[in-house]
């Protein structure tokens, strides 16, 4: 099946164009990197092609792994269509990604996108001058207000292929033409083939030594040409396409505008100021903690829990079921201490569905603003200490959505030895969404003291365990470099849908692992193991823990999932002492990420990686967890 | 002699004018992906707690040790 394949630079709409392409909604966010994976779906106006949505590539030879995800579309897939995607604001970076893209001999179509905040701008440019300029068609859209779908799926049927091809330095061009007469057919232009090799692009090589092609030979020959510049290749190859694009540009603009000094454009350079950027961020946190803390886990799982499940569903759902099930084993197996409904259900209905689904809003709000990419600026000094760069915050704070993605997430990191530590620091301390909320809840109740002595245990964890990890992995530190996105006004129909689309994974993730956790603990209760399990876990929950013994029945559903874990006890309510919530909770945060998580970074990182990771954080979450309880008993915490 | 974006206050409009030769290739072709190369206009918005350049509308935040590799000059003495 032929593909229409949507390229572009990191942040520029393409994944909001494939939405309106195909009617499939995908992740869409205001930070560089939220596409990582190419997703695929039907193009609605022509169900014989398929549209790709590819992960943001500024140009190639790409310089991590989800740019050479799109590197291996355009020399793998079958394309009927490239559409780059570009920012109009950029017109000079966008251009010089076309006259790359050009190069590959196909029918292309340039989506110049965000033309409202072009606009905003006052920039103005000649949209027929720069079409008749590139030789292809140039369709000004807006995609998040449906503004030229129209024009670009009529634009995509009648695609051709571009006329207008850049020229190289007469070295370059030698060494093209030669590369080219060597080069196997496929259906790119055997041109754009050769400009990747010279420029070091390592997927194009893959593809060539797939091909048969001897690489030993031609790596020789782009060495010789090498030599001829001070500069690498690639940089040679980019200023030629730089220099054209700027000439190019220069004739089509009309206006160059001016950039837009708006309240929100404020707030975001604040965000990122040496003085008043650490209170925003505080700020920011007691909003969040406010919002999810006190009101979805206090206001609307009181309200869920207490008035509706407890006070009218459950006693409803018990009164059923103990007059219609003629058996004691099965009444229990549904509504006793361990039922499905009474356990499985509550738990994700009435105690964690009120928390994410307030947590998911507020995440959303912050990811589409594009404030947490401004993080990274904060907090690079920071991550320094880790042998890290402040871009590692980013899938750090993805991970408090959803630990599992934001370990996918960790592809927008440079090099390996970076990828690694933040997955173990992602497993090993960040939260996800649900658990965070059941925290916040917990401790919400205990008063901001808790909260800080959580959020300071599991930071200072954080950073001693990512010294050492940057201490004994082995690579060199890449020091920060990192685009921010403009500060926006975050849209509420993109957030509402962003939070349904959460809510409506997080249900079906949720919920059977939910009944399976309760299921699990009826049989072990019901064969007698549970117990056993409790007696067994005594010394570590009761004696190294200081928890009551009832407590190992929550790091037992812990291992299925740490939210469940956690729920289990806020659960137990005045069942613990503040100390002893606060030591549990400490000690499941720090607790194996879900099955989920595990299954990603077995996949990101392999077995052996994973098996280790989780060796090392057992462990270290009990211990932690026992140390906290001394300190607290010593200094004297209730 | 070139000076780099250290030496000049937040709000100058500058000219890239080379590099220095101790910084890394792959940090120099990152810095040419995004269009920071010979020639290229950049303004100045920050110098604390990171560097930060616009280049065009893209708003770039660089550690020290890439910024001071970057050599740069006043853009009314281009």
């Amino acid at each position: 099946m032929s593909s229409i394949v949507l390229v572009g630079q990191p942040n520029v709409g393409k994944s909001v164009i494939f939405h309106r392409l195909t009617g499939r909604y995908v992740n869409v966010s205001n930070y560089p990197g939220t596409t990582v994976e190419v997703t695929r779906g039907q193009y609605s106006d022509a169900p014989e092609l398929t549209v790709l949505d590819t992960p943001g590539i500024l140009t190639l030879p790409a310089r991590s792994e989800d740019e050479e995800a799109t590197a291996h579309i355009l020399l793998n897939e079958k394309i009927a269509v490239i559409a780059q995607v570009g920012d109009a604001k950029n017109l000079r970076r966008t251009v010089q990604l076309t006259l790359l893209l050009i190069e590959a001999g196909l029918p292309m179509v340039l989506a110049l996108n965000m033309m409202d905040e072009a606009r905003a701008r006052g920039i103005r440019f000649d949209m027929t001058k720069l079409a008749a300029e590139l030789g292809l068609a140039v369709v000004p859209t807006v995609a998040t207000g449906n503004e030229g779908m129209a024009a670009l799926k009529q634009a995509l049927a009648e695609a051709k292929v571009p006329i207008f091809k850049p020229t190289y330095d007469d070295a370059v061009e030698r060494a093209i033409d030669d590369l080219v007469s060597v080069l196997p057919s496929g259906q790119l232009h055997a041109r754009v083939i050769a400009l990747l090799f010279l420029a070091g692009d390592k997927a194009t090589e893959v593809w060539m030594a797939e091909k048969q092609v001897d690489l030993t030979t031609l790596i020789a020959r782009r060495e010789h040409l090498q030599e001829k510049f001070d500069e690498p290749l690639a940089e040679v190859l980019q200023r030629t396409r730089m220099a054209a694009a700027d000439a190019i540009v220069r004739r089509v603009v009309t206006n160059r505008g001016r950039e837009g000094q708006g309240l929100v454009q404020k707030i975001g350079q604040w965000a990122v100021h040496r003085w008043f950027g650490w209170p925003l961020v505080l700020l920011v946190l007691y909003a969040v903690y406010v919002f999810v803390g006190q009101f979805g886990a206090g206001v609307l799982v009181g309200w869920l829990e207490n008035d509706l499940f407890n006070e009218l569903i459950n006693p409803w759902f018990k009164q059923i079921v103990n007059t219609w099930v003629p058996f004691p084993w099965l009444q229990d197996f549904l509504v006793g201490t361990y039922g499905l409904w009474t356990m499985g259900m509550t738990y994700a209905l009435a105690l964690i569905l009120p928390i994410v689904t307030t947590f998911f809003i507020a995440f959303g709000i912050l990811e589409d603003s594009g404030y947490f990419a401004r993080l990274s600026v904060l907090s690079n000094r920071a991550f320094k200490v880790l042998g890290l760069n402040g871009r590692a915050v980013l899938p750090m704070v993805l991970g408090l959505g959803c630990v599992t993605m934001a370990t996918l997430t960790t592809r927008i990191l440079h090099t390996p030895r970076e990828r690694l530590i933040v997955t173990f620091l992602l497993a090993l301390a960040i939260p996800c969404s649900a658990q965070l909320g059941v925290v916040m809840g917990m401790l919400a109740s205990y008063g901001g003291g808790a909260f800080m002595i959580w959020l300071g245990t599991v930071i200072f964890v954080l950073f001693s365990v990512g010294w050492l990890s940057g201490k004994l992995v082995k690579g060199k530190r890449i020091p920060l470099m990192t685009e921010l996105p403009p500060m926006r006004l975050p849209l509420m129909t993109n957030v509402a849908k962003k939070t349904w689309l959460r809510l409506k994974w997080y249900l079906e993730e949720v919920i059977p692992l939910f009944l399976i956790g309760a299921a699990l603990m009826f049989v072990l209760d019901r064969i007698g193991l549970l117990p056993w399990i409790i007696k067994a876990g005594e010394p570590l929950v009761t004696g190294w823990l200081g928890l009551p013994k009832e407590a190992s029945a929550a790091f037992l559903m812990g291992f299925l999932r740490r939210d469940f874990g956690a729920t289990g006890l806020f659960a137990m309510g005045s069942g613990l002492s503040p100390e002893q919530g606060l030591v549990g909770l400490v000690t499941l945060t720090l607790f194996v990420p879900c099955i989920a998580s595990m299954l990603v970074i077995i996949k990101e990182q392999g077995i052996k990686t994973a098996l280790i990771m989780i060796a090392l954080i057992t462990p270290l979450a009990f211990f932690v967890g026992g140390l906290l309880h001394r300190t607290l008993i010593f200094v004297g915490f209730a | 002699m070139h000076k780099t974006l250290h030496n000049f206050s937040t709000g100058s409009q500058l000219i890239v004018r080379g590099f220095k030769p101790t910084l890394a290739p792959e940090l120099r072709e990152h810095l040419s992906a995004w269009g920071l190369a010979l020639g290229t206009p950049i303004t100045l918005l920050a110098k604390r707690p990171v560097i930060r350049i616009s280049v065009e509308y893209v708003e770039l935040a660089l550690e020290s040790v890439v910024a001071e590799s970057i050599l740069v000059e006043e853009a009314s003495s281009d």
